[in-house]
């Protein structure tokens, strides 16, 4: 009996020791109870996540391989650059001065790096806001090319006498065998996917437009470097790596993610430079399975969301709506969303800045969602004003959009970038975000 | 004219000045297809152009032409719009045709090439190739290959359920054509949204953009024998329709017949889509419109669907190209004026349909 007695009253310490233990490791395996705590508090990595090693970044490019993208010879006055598809580009410097730019988010690029006087047509309806307001002689084309998808109308583009038409594969496919005794249409495939490739894109166009428009390819260049180099040494304070969920909005709202093709994405870059672990990456790794397999256009398989919660929900392309509709709709029963939202709380779901174009796309603003996403990933490290490795996002968007768009912003307009609203609410008061609230408890049965 | 044409020695006069006036009419959508464009080149310019490029073709330099024209104008004639017309004349006969003898065999006047699965079969064949990232060259030799293998197995049905019928055939259909559209529903959910799901999707609205000479002339003369074999077949196509006991009666042999058509319309089917991605709607309005005009009688409907779906084909491919910056997917076009069209010939034919 007494020895009843003594197990008894040991067992009681003992689990609540046990239970405790377990909060503050944040739970089992999909369990997200306890491991999320507000901004300003360093996160726990998730039991599930630890130890898994996520790939990112690459070396740079080596582009003085002949036919490599981006390899560059010039004699006298004639120079040839090759382009993604290991095709050559051969063109008399300072001859090029009309271009058409067949991928949206490639404009972003060509337009801050000064060359908006190049264009001689826009994108059709592909025209931020932000890039009307910063470049109005480029939003006043009345020429205009498309689509984003599909063959572009070869013709519409000869009529319109360009010297380069800039396109992905999509739109270019079509373009490339189209050839009269020896003369072809002048063609530059500038597909990438990653930072590296991205800076050789933007040298590749400031090769062919030179001027300022290389010098300012080039400091493109330099300045994402020193943003990742800037990060990294901030980084070194804390081993702890978030679990970022990037939403790209699409058809499948708040589950349309962008895969991750063995780490080769820019929003996999990102994540990784600023200090977290991208989800889409991290599943590939975990489960070994590209999320392609659970993902596309129709969105996340919801389970696996639920099974591996992220610790940070970004949501890119300007798309409140797509948050608005989640949180409109408390039900956790039935939007397992608002629930994921609701637990994460204000500080770990954010808006992404839009302004040329979305930052944690294949945008020019890339330099600058570096620094967003660590402040963001980081805020004990970088969004603190008393750390010495504070960022003040003010300052450096401020100094990106003088710098490379030739567009002094005002404070005021840079508060409705970092919050992804567009030029026409500045000086006007925009209603806040609605707050993310938990769902309502089902009443006990 | 339609009753004119009946059996009369006029009525023969009138279906050969009929399949006549197709002819020219073809000929002048031609020239027309090859001079318009939103690149302005001058018709004197365009004739040259086209000249030169005949001239060359022939040896000893017979008939030396004088360039006086520029390097984009030749591009937009010789690149651009000469291998997209001459596609469109093809394909648009290509489905016509396949479509009519379709009709006729079935004895269905809903039936369209597309009812055995070719067409399905194709489009997931050229996106499997278009998600691993393959060549144009793959894209097409995915789709014919795509588009074969899903008649064969249609085909293959009726044999291992031991029932040779024409609606077992056409169910057979179905389930291809439905197992054809879940595999695509697959493709398309892990596809890249950025890259090759855009391709996909353009691909299933069908388009002349990508077309060149090179793919013209490998499906070209397949089409050309194709076509010309289902012309050899119109007598005993209207043979055909009467019923398979009396098509025995009057010595035909259905069973062979039946796969020579199959044959035919497939490799039709499938060289086109290869090309041009899936293309609705002309395989069943243009023999409805061409059937209007001479009757149900296939030894002149086919000849003048042949003229009928060209002509069709290539004023959709010049509105496809004129009408705005972008390409305008085909199937975008067909469907607009193929639906009213249609419901206009129902409407016209309701009694007499058939």
């Amino acid at each position: 009996m007494g020895t009843r007695r003594v197990v008894c009253k040991l067992t009681v310490p003992v689990l609540a020791i046990l239970l405790a233990s377990a909060c503050n490791k944040g739970g089992g395996e999909g369990d997200s109870a306890g491991a999320f705590a507000p901004g300003g508090v360093v996160l726990e990595e998730p039991s599930w996540a630890q130890g898994v090693a996520v790939a990112y970044g690459g070396e740079d490019l080596d582009t003085s391989v002949p036919g490599s993208y981006g390899y560059y010879t010039e004699d006298g006055d004639v120079a040839t650059v090759y382009d993604a598809d290991g095709l050559p580009f051969t063109f008399k410097k300072g001859s090029v001065k009309r271009i058409v730019n067949l991928w949206p988010a490639n404009t972003s690029g060509i337009l801050a790096l000064g060359a908006e006087k190049f264009f001689v047509a826009k994108l059709g309806g592909m025209t931020t806001p932000w890039q009307e307001a910063m470049f109005p002689a480029y939003a006043a084309l009345t020429a205009q090319v498309g689509p984003q998808a599909g063959p572009a109308n070869a013709e519409a583009l000869m009529a319109l006498e360009p010297d380069l038409v800039i396109g992905h594969p999509s739109s270019i496919a079509n373009l490339r065998g189209i050839e009269y005794r020896g003369k072809k249409l002048p063609v530059v495939n500038v597909n990438f996917k990653t930072y590296q490739e991205m800076k050789v894109t933007y040298r590749v166009i400031g090769k062919i437009l030179g001027g300022k428009v290389e010098e300012n390819a080039e400091a493109w260049g330099r300045a994402l470097q020193a943003n990742i180099d800037r990060i990294a040494k901030g980084l070194a304070k804390t081993s702890v790596r978030p679990v970022v969920y990037y939403s790209a909005g699409g058809m499948g709202g708040l589950g349309s993610t962008m895969p991750s093709s063995q780490g080769s994405v820019v929003m996999n870059e990102w994540t990784g430079y600023a200090g977290g672990k991208y989800w889409p990456e991290l599943m590939r790794v975990l489960r070994q399975e590209d999320i392609v397999d659970v993902a596309g256009q129709t969105g996340v398989n919801m389970e696996l969301v639920l099974k591996y919660p992220p610790q940070k929900v970004f949501i890119g392309g300007g798309r409140r709506a797509a948050l608005d509709a989640v949180l409109a709709d408390r039900d956790g029963a039935s939007n397992p969303w608002a629930g994921i939202l609701a637990d994460l709380g204000p500080d770990n779901v954010k808006y992404m800045p839009y302004a040329l174009f979305d930052w944690g796309r294949f945008g020019a603003e890339s330099v600058l969602q570096i620094l967003w996403a660590a402040a963001n990933i980081h805020p004990e490290v970088f969004a603190d004003p008393s750390s010495p490795d504070y960022i003040d996002m003010r300052k450096e968007t401020k100094a990106f959009y003088t710098d490379f768009a030739g567009y002094p912003v005002t404070d005021a307009e840079v508060d409705a970038i970092l919050d992804g609203r567009p030029p026409a609410s500045v000086g006007t008061v925009y209603p806040p975000a609605p707050p993310v609230q938990a769902p309502p408890r089902r009443p006990a049965r | 004219m339609r009753r004119d044409m009946k059996g009369s020695q006029s009525g023969e006069y009138a279906w050969r000045l009929v399949l006549l006036g197709a002819a020219v009419l073809t000929c002048a959508v031609f020239v027309l297809s090859v001079s318009i464009g939103i690149y302005r080149v001058p018709f004197g310019n365009v004739v040259k152009i086209v000249f030169a490029e005949v001239a060359d073709a022939l040896p000893f330099g017979m008939f030396p032409v004088e360039r006086s024209w520029s390097s984009a104008e030749g591009i937009a004639v010789v690149a651009i719009r000469l291998p997209r017309t001459l596609a469109a004349l093809l394909i648009g006969s290509a489905l016509s045709v396949a479509g009519a003898a379709y009709q006729s065999m079935f004895k269905n006047p809903m039936v369209s090439p597309d009812i055995l699965g070719v067409s399905s079969g194709a489009t997931v064949g050229a996106a499997l190739a278009i998600l691993v990232s393959a060549n144009i060259v793959w894209v097409e030799l995915g789709a014919f290959a795509g588009g074969v293998a899903a008649v064969m197995l249609t085909t293959l049905i009726p044999k291992l359920i031991r029932n040779h019928s024409i609606v077992i055939l056409v169910l057979a259909g179905i389930i291809v054509g439905g197992l054809s559209s879940s595999v695509m529903s697959v493709i398309r959910m892990v596809a890249d949204p950025a890259t090759t799901l855009a391709d996909i999707t353009y691909w299933t609205m069908g388009s002349l953009a990508r077309v060149k000479m090179r793919e013209v002339g490998a499906v070209g003369p397949v089409i050309v024998l194709g076509v010309a074999a289902l012309l050899l077949f119109r007598y005993r196509l209207n043979v055909l329709s009467l019923g398979d006991a009396e098509a025995k009666s009057l010595g035909v042999n259905v069973g062979r017949m039946r796969v020579a058509v199959i044959l035919a319309s497939t490799l039709l089917t499938a060289s086109s889509v290869s090309i041009a991605g899936t293309i609705g709607w002309v395989g069943l309005v243009i023999p409805h419109i061409s059937r209007m005009i001479v009757g149900p009688d296939n030894k002149r409907m086919l000849p003048l669907a042949t003229f009928t779906g060209g002509i069709f084909m290539m004023v959709i491919d010049i509105l496809a190209r004129t009408l705005a910056a972008t390409d305008i997917p085909i199937s975008v076009l067909t469907g607009i004026i193929g639906t009213p069209f249609f419901f206009f010939i129902l409407l016209k034919q309701r009694r007499s349909l058939w």
